[in-house]
């Protein structure tokens, strides 16, 4: 802006004089000229000193400056932001815009806002929650009624949205409280697919929430992983006085601070070097170029459960963020935990004092990490990554390449390289398997079929996060003994879902000689996943709901008889294991058009279980059979099934993803 | 102001003239040919011209294509511009003559070339065509400028 005044009064005061000449009928004389230049320029100085002044006055150049009512985006401690990454990376810019890294916190605007403020209007936790934007704002007003006898008005409450969180799958919002930038927690959830408000806690794999406003918890928690340099700043007095680098997980979250690399790049020669060498800029971080632990870390900074090692470390997180950079080592900064073989007791121990749940909320009990967004974990331990060199960029890409003939959205799902879906991440190293007929001999399975991808076997969907089954990414093998002892669903058993832990025990056996385990009458008799539906944990229903769902599972098992089992997650005490219960329902012939609703009233999910029996009762009747508790006429054994439901002990799961 | 002996200015004047225009209508040719293939380039959504990584690509060439018309029909004006410039100065006529051609020739070129292979943002090597050819122009024009405004012309 300064520029353009400067010129302005430069093109004004030259206009002046060549009026002046024109009035006095001569042309003016080359000391004049030069007198105009130079008062021009005195004037440009002095608007250019006025504007920047004034600038100053009203907290800087943008308005993020004035805004006191939540955290704050500083580009400071040698961070730039993205918009100075742009200039230079056009493309790495793109494909990170593109990406749900960049959304995963956002000041709400007509551009980033998914969900429904058009006047919306839902009723949950017995209020009346309404939607709806006002100005440039977005606005949640909240009606709590007084006592059916009371005649006094219902208390109302506007809270004003001034963050988000996610746009993919959910969008959840943070609102502006009267305690300096410390952000309230919006009770209501959008689900993007859905296409509608449901509650914070339905989308989490926990029991029944209550109404939850608490303030604070985005300034603690959120700050450390959805923004870039998160700084919660707390002071007892005042409240939070959050700063961020940026808000997202942009440039500088994976490349390290970017301002040295920024001053020198700006010189011409610099970046000519750059570009004609074979060397690694050594003004910047780039994952690739690191060692496969360390580029993983970087990835794991993130996904990974951790904790900073002692109070000093967390003050100093609260002060001025983490103290891990890109290419450090992640684990010399904080405790990434392992459920097995942690060795460091100290943290542990104060971490199960504080919290005596907290592995179990996170990992299955032989080690493998349950919760999403953890990967991290996982990979740990894996023996690719143990005694090879996988890492997260062996089949991850963060910047879709230019050749990549996939459309943006497909590749920022998951963001994989080209060709991850299949065998190709595995056969990269296990080249052994690129053979179809040594690939269908190791597997059992024909070659092309879902039982021949390395994942299915390998990296079962054991974890649980965005209300769905996601992909364990520790690499192992089905073991029908780890199965049984530590709760966690095999592989085997996931896809073909009508077939018993006795079956794949004995299929193991033969095929890999893994020892089949000592088996209980039902384990042999029933079902696995039949088992995990009727009397499983919230974690296993889930999972095993989920896969009732699975084209490749659907495809193995048959469907004729799933209905019976979904139905019975329709009235499920977890609003997770009722919600995958409902979609995996859906794809059954007879149901896509099936009306629930997996947050309604307790009478409402007993009749939508009630009526899917009914829907499921009158279309084409499954073959008898024992594991699937299906008797001669293809309805359920009601007696078995009672009894084995019966034994559910449903204990408290909680899982902190 | 030198004569040069084996030429009359006359003839240098008729010769010059005749190697801007044959100059000017051949680059406006050109490089009016460049505006079209990219408008193909656009109209065809070619990847390698219009996907954002190659927003330098995309930027260099509209550059090559504005700077080469611009200058071709820079070159035509210049050619009608002669003799009101260049009464007598044969020595002047050729440094602006030869530096608007090595201009009308390297900026546009420059960006084109420099466009082909790029680096995020930055141009590739031929890029330094452009500024040598910014400089050939400045002298071309200033020249020129000067000239008309100090030479009694007698057309």
């Amino acid at each position: 802006m300064s520029l353009d005044l400067s010129l302005l009064a430069l093109v004004l005061s030259a206009g002046l004089a060549l009026v002046w000449g024109q009035v006095r009928r001569e042309p003016l004389g080359g000391l004049a000229w030069g007198a105009v230049l130079i008062v021009g320029l005195a004037g440009a100085v002095a608007v250019s000193a006025g504007w920047k002044s004034s600038l100053r006055r009203n907290g800087g150049p943008t308005a993020e400056g004035r805004i006191e009512n939540r955290p704050i985006a500083v580009a400071d401690d040698g961070y730039v932001s993205s918009g100075r990454c742009r200039a230079c990376h056009p493309r790495h810019y793109d494909t990170w815009h593109a990406s749900h890294h960049r959304t995963m916190t956002q000041v709400p605007s007509t551009a980033s806002v998914v969900a429904d403020f058009d006047d919306a209007t839902v009723h949950h936790f017995g209020r009346d929650f309404r939607f709806y934007r006002g100005g440039e704002g977005f606005f949640m007003q909240m009606e709590t009624p007084r006592s059916r006898s009371s005649a006094e008005p219902a208390e109302s409450r506007t809270l004003e949205l001034v963050l988000s969180t996610g746009a993919h799958h959910q969008q959840a919002f943070w609102f502006a409280t009267e305690n300096a930038r410390s952000l309230g927690k919006l009770p209501l959830t959008w689900l993007v697919e859905e296409r509608r408000w449901v509650p914070y806690g339905s989308i989490f794999v926990a029991p029944p929430s209550r109404l939850d406003m608490r303030a604070g918890v985005w300034n603690r928690t959120c700050i450390q992983c959805h923004v870039v340099s998160g700084r919660p700043r707390w002071e007892p007095e005042s409240g939070h006085d959050s700063r961020v680098a940026e808000f997202g997980i942009s440039c500088e979250a994976c490349h390290g601070p970017a301002q040295g690399h920024a001053a020198d790049h700006r010189n011409p020669l610099n970046r000519y070097r750059e570009h004609f060498s074979s060397e690694d800029d050594p003004t910047l971080v780039n994952p690739e170029d690191l060692s496969h632990e360390r580029s993983s870390q970087v990835c794991g900074q993130c996904h990974s459960v951790f904790e900073l090692r002692d109070a000093r470390s967390r003050q100093a997180f609260d002060r001025d963020g983490f103290a891990y950079r890109p290419g450090d080592d992640l684990h010399a900064s904080r405790h990434v935990f392992r459920y097995g073989p942690d060795e460091d007791a100290l943290v542990v121990q104060q971490k199960l004092e504080s919290s005596p749940r907290f592995f179990e909320q996170r990992f299955w009990p032989d080690g493998m990490v349950r919760v999403s967004g953890r990967e991290y974990n996982g990979m740990l331990e894996t023996p690719c990554h143990q005694r090879g060199t996988l890492s997260c960029l062996s089949c991850h890409v963060m910047h879709q390449s230019a050749d990549d003939p996939r459309p943006r959205e497909e590749w920022a799902d998951d963001q994989l390289q080209p060709g991850m879906r299949g065998n190709r991440a595995c056969v990269q190293c296990h080249t052994e398997y690129e053979a179809v007929d040594r690939l269908a001999a190791h597997t059992h399975h024909p070659a092309r079929s879902p039982g021949s991808n390395c994942y299915n076997c390998h990296m079962p969907h054991t974890t649980l996060g965005l209300m769905k089954a996601i992909r364990s990414h520790t690499v192992d093998n089905p073991n029908v003994a780890t199965s049984i002892a530590a709760g966690r669903p095999n592989a085997c058993n996931l896809c073909h879902l009508d077939q018993t832990l006795d079956w794949t025990s004995q299929k193991l056996a033969a095929w890999y000689g893994i020892p089949a385990p000592e088996l209980s009458p039902e384990e042999r008799e029933i079902a696995a996943s039949v088992r995990w539906i009727l009397e499983g944990d919230a974690g296993q229903r889930a999972i095993a709901g989920w896969h009732y769902g699975w084209p490749p599972a659907r495809e193995a098992s048959g469907t004729e008889w799933m209905g019976a089992y979904l139905a019975e997650l329709l009235d499920d005490s977890y609003d997770v294991v009722r919600f995958i219960g409902y979609r995996s329902l859906r794809e059954l012939p007879g149901f896509a058009d099936f009306d629930y609703d997996f947050v309604g009233s307790e009478v409402s999910r007993e009749v939508g279980r009630l009526r899917a029996l009914e829907v499921w009762s009158d279309g084409d009747r499954p073959a008898p059979s024992k594991p699937l508790l299906i008797g001669d006429q293809g309805a359920l054994i009601q007696g078995e099934f009672d009894r084995i439901r019966s034994r559910r002990l449903d204990p408290v799961v909680i899982l902190a993803e | 102001m030198t004569e040069i002996p084996d030429e009359s200015n006359e003839a240098l004047l008729l010769r010059t003239r005749r190697r801007h225009l044959v100059f000017g209508w051949w680059a406006l040719f050109g490089f009016a040919l460049l505006g079209l293939v990219l408008e193909g380039l656009h109209g065809f959504k070619v990847h390698w011209f219009l996907d954002s990584g190659y927003e330098t690509r995309r930027l260099l060439w509209r550059l090559a294509h504005a700077h080469g018309v611009l200058l071709a029909l820079v070159q035509l004006g210049f050619a009608a511009s002669l003799p009101f410039a260049w009464p007598d100065d044969s020595r002047g006529l050729r440094l602006a003559s030869t530096s608007l051609l090595l201009a009308g020739l390297l900026l546009p070129l420059g960006f084109f070339v420099g466009g082909i292979e790029i680096y995020g943002s930055d141009p590739g090597p031929g890029i330094v065509l452009s500024p040598v050819g910014g400089v050939c122009l400045l002298i071309a024009v200033g020249r020129t400028a000067w000239a008309l405004a100090f030479c009694r012309a007698s057309p």
